[in-house]
């Protein structure tokens, strides 16, 4: 049973040291909304560095701004100052079309509600993207199946959406998000519409691409059977990391 | 590549239904209104597609058949003279007015044909048969439309009053149905009888079949070239003689911009109608496609995506409409309302439904906006 964790204020000071480069950095950000006439700052030049091969969570209560943090460390929103760095790249200095382009290379998104298409099977839901990439229909199905495999989803992978519990959308939207071997994971509260013993199947799951593939998992949640999971928890709030805690065997992988 | 779009379109068809429903539509509408005006304003050149005639000769600059005035006795003669010219009729043409010995009350106007009544007589020769023609050389005998007889008070063998001259209708054809007035055919005897005066000697046009119908272009050049010594006249192939008619009834009356006007409405409403019903089952599918741009598949790859599923939305609505659109041409025909379509026309309804179904799918991928990755992020 992991200890639980140890919440610290000071992030440079406590942080555990991490052998290797961090996959995804960032570099005083700064992001903020407009709410009527009134700007709501969201994130307060918020740095921090990443690692592959973890599974990182963001914690924090509701509103503190670990969605946006997301939003912008996987590239679908842009800081209004401060920069962000992704396996070496900076993402601000990437076209909307480079950013999709380098998304749909290196990024796999898990999201809380499944978005899975109705008309699809699973398999043919993980082969899709797969086919943006120019891969011929046998080698995605192949892939596809792979993935899904990897999920425990053989069995279901002729089923349609209509046909699976929420935990099996959800594996299948994993298996979606996998199927391209990226090397960024996100995940935004995957195993909040779960049941238990779904979001433990999940949480398993991302836990092992992290740990397998060398994929870096960054995974945005207030479920607290993931903060004990996680090889890194990163806890938020008002718009700054509050403390930064890892899990003593976290790097030796 | 999986085919996103049609799979789609398949397990989900009952929200594509009123999209198909609308291009269909649309393609019923263009197709009917455009077989009506190619049937109504075709009659204007019936006189013409009726007739064996390869050229026409009547006064220069004639917009329409029905307007024709009296040209001199020596055109025929003009046009005999070609050598390319086998054969030459006279085709007088009275203005009329037409009393029913039934049902009394007012006149009905009625453009009274006189043709030459030999078997081989070349003036509506595809409508009437050997016997018909025949029976014109009695006297006063007169063949109208048989769906004329009901307005002209008439039944065939029955008898009737044109310009005050006793008539005979001895025999009801079909296809003869003209635009502003009943046509009424009779010999050239009892048309120029009727018309009476020393004018009604002259023809209104001089009809003429060449040895073969290539050579009607060369006649008409070289009697266009002018024929000095004869009356004024001019001469037109039967083709442009046709389109002269069916043109001047289409664009110089108004009727063209009025049809013209119901195109562009009906191409506006079937491409909204059809561009919501695509916005709707775009945006209700706008979190998927949101998922698939996270992933890094381009908007632009998700608008061909709009753009496929339009495509397959204007097939499957052309296909209905069109099938729907010949059935009720069938029933119009059936029913003797004037209705032609040709494949030209039809080719361009179809061009027309599948620009409604592209800007109807232009239109939808606004729906695309609200497929924003970020707004997946709680």
């Amino acid at each position: 049973m992991n200890s639980a964790p140890t919440m610290v204020s000071d992030v440079s000071r406590t942080a555990a040291p991490r052998p290797g480069a961090p996959s995804l950095q960032a570099l005083e950000l700064q992001k903020s909304f407009v709410s009527g006439v009134v700007q709501v700052p969201v994130l307060r030049q918020l740095s921090l560095a990443i690692h592959p091969g973890e599974l990182t969570l963001i914690s924090g209560p509701s509103g503190c701004g670990k969605s946006t943090l997301l939003s912008l460390l996987s590239g679908l929103q842009r800081p209004d100052a401060g920069q962000t760095f992704a396996l070496g790249e900076d993402l601000g200095a990437l076209s909307q079309r480079a950013l999709e382009r380098f998304r749909l290379l290196h990024t796999g998104f898990v999201f809380q509600g499944f978005n899975l298409f109705p008309a699809l099977t699973a398999l043919e839901q993980v082969q899709l993207p797969l086919g943006y990439l120019g891969m011929d229909a046998r080698e995605s199905a192949r892939q596809a199946r792979r993935a899904l495999d990897e999920v425990g989803l053989t069995q279901r992978a002729h089923m349609r959406p209509a046909q699976l519990s929420g935990g099996e959308k959800q594996r299948v939207a994993i298996a979606r998000a996998i199927a391209k071997s990226p090397q960024l994971l996100f995940a935004d509260e995957p195993t909040s519409a779960l049941d238990a013993d779904s979001g433990q199947r999940v949480i398993d799951i991302l836990h092992r691409i992290a740990r397998t593939h060398g994929t870096t998992v960054l995974c945005v949640s207030h479920d607290p059977r993931l903060v004990r999971h996680a090889d890194r928890v990163l806890g938020m709030e008002d718009g700054a990391i509050r403390s930064d805690w890892r899990q003593p065997d976290a790097t030796t992988p | 590549m999986i085919a996103l779009a049609r799979k789609t379109l398949i397990h989900e068809w009952r929200r594509f239904v009123p999209a198909v429903f609308a291009v269909g539509f649309s393609c019923v509408l263009l197709a009917v209104q455009a077989a009506l005006v190619l049937g109504i304003f075709g009659s204007a050149a019936l006189y013409v597609r009726a007739s064996g005639a390869d050229l026409w000769a009547g006064y220069p600059g004639t917009q329409s058949v029905n307007f024709g005035r009296a040209i001199g006795r020596d055109v025929d003669l003009r046009l005999a003279m070609d050598p390319a010219v086998a054969a030459t009729e006279p085709y007088v043409w009275v203005d009329a007015d037409w009393r029913g010995t039934q049902g009394g009350g007012g006149g009905v106007s009625v453009y009274l044909s006189g043709i030459r009544t030999a078997p081989d007589g070349m003036l509506f020769s595809r409508l009437l048969a050997p016997w018909q023609r025949e029976a014109l050389r009695t006297p006063g005998a007169v063949i109208v439309d048989r769906a004329d007889l009901s307005t002209l008070s008439a039944t065939v063998g029955g008898n009737a009053w044109i310009n005050g001259h006793a008539v005979r209708v001895v025999a009801a054809v079909d296809g003869l149905r003209g635009l502003g007035g009943a046509n009424v055919l009779s010999s050239l005897d009892t048309a120029r009888e009727i018309a009476g005066g020393n004018a009604a000697a002259n023809p209104t046009y001089v009809v003429a079949r060449t040895h073969s119908p290539e050579q009607a272009a060369q006649v008409q050049a070289r009697l266009a070239a002018g024929a000095p010594g004869f009356g004024p006249f001019e001469v037109w192939t039967a083709p442009q003689f046709a389109r002269r008619s069916q043109l001047y009834w289409l664009l110089d009356t108004g009727a063209g911009v009025a049809v013209l006007f119901m195109v562009g409405i009906v191409c506006l409403v079937g491409t909204v109608v059809t561009s919501q019903s695509l916005m709707a089952v775009v945006a209700g599918s706008a979190r998927e496609y949101a998922v698939l741009n996270a992933l890094g598949v381009s908007r632009r790859a998700l608008g061909r995506l709009v753009i496929e599923q339009a495509c397959w939305i204007g097939g499957l609505g052309l296909l209905l409409g069109g099938i729907a659109s010949a059935g009720l041409l069938w029933i119009a025909m059936v029913q003797g309302v004037p209705v032609a379509m040709t494949p030209a026309t039809a080719l361009a309804c179809a061009g027309l439904v599948a620009l409604v179904a592209l800007l109807s799918g232009l239109l939808a991928m606004r729906g695309l906006m609200a497929a924003d990755p970020a707004l997946l992020l709680r």
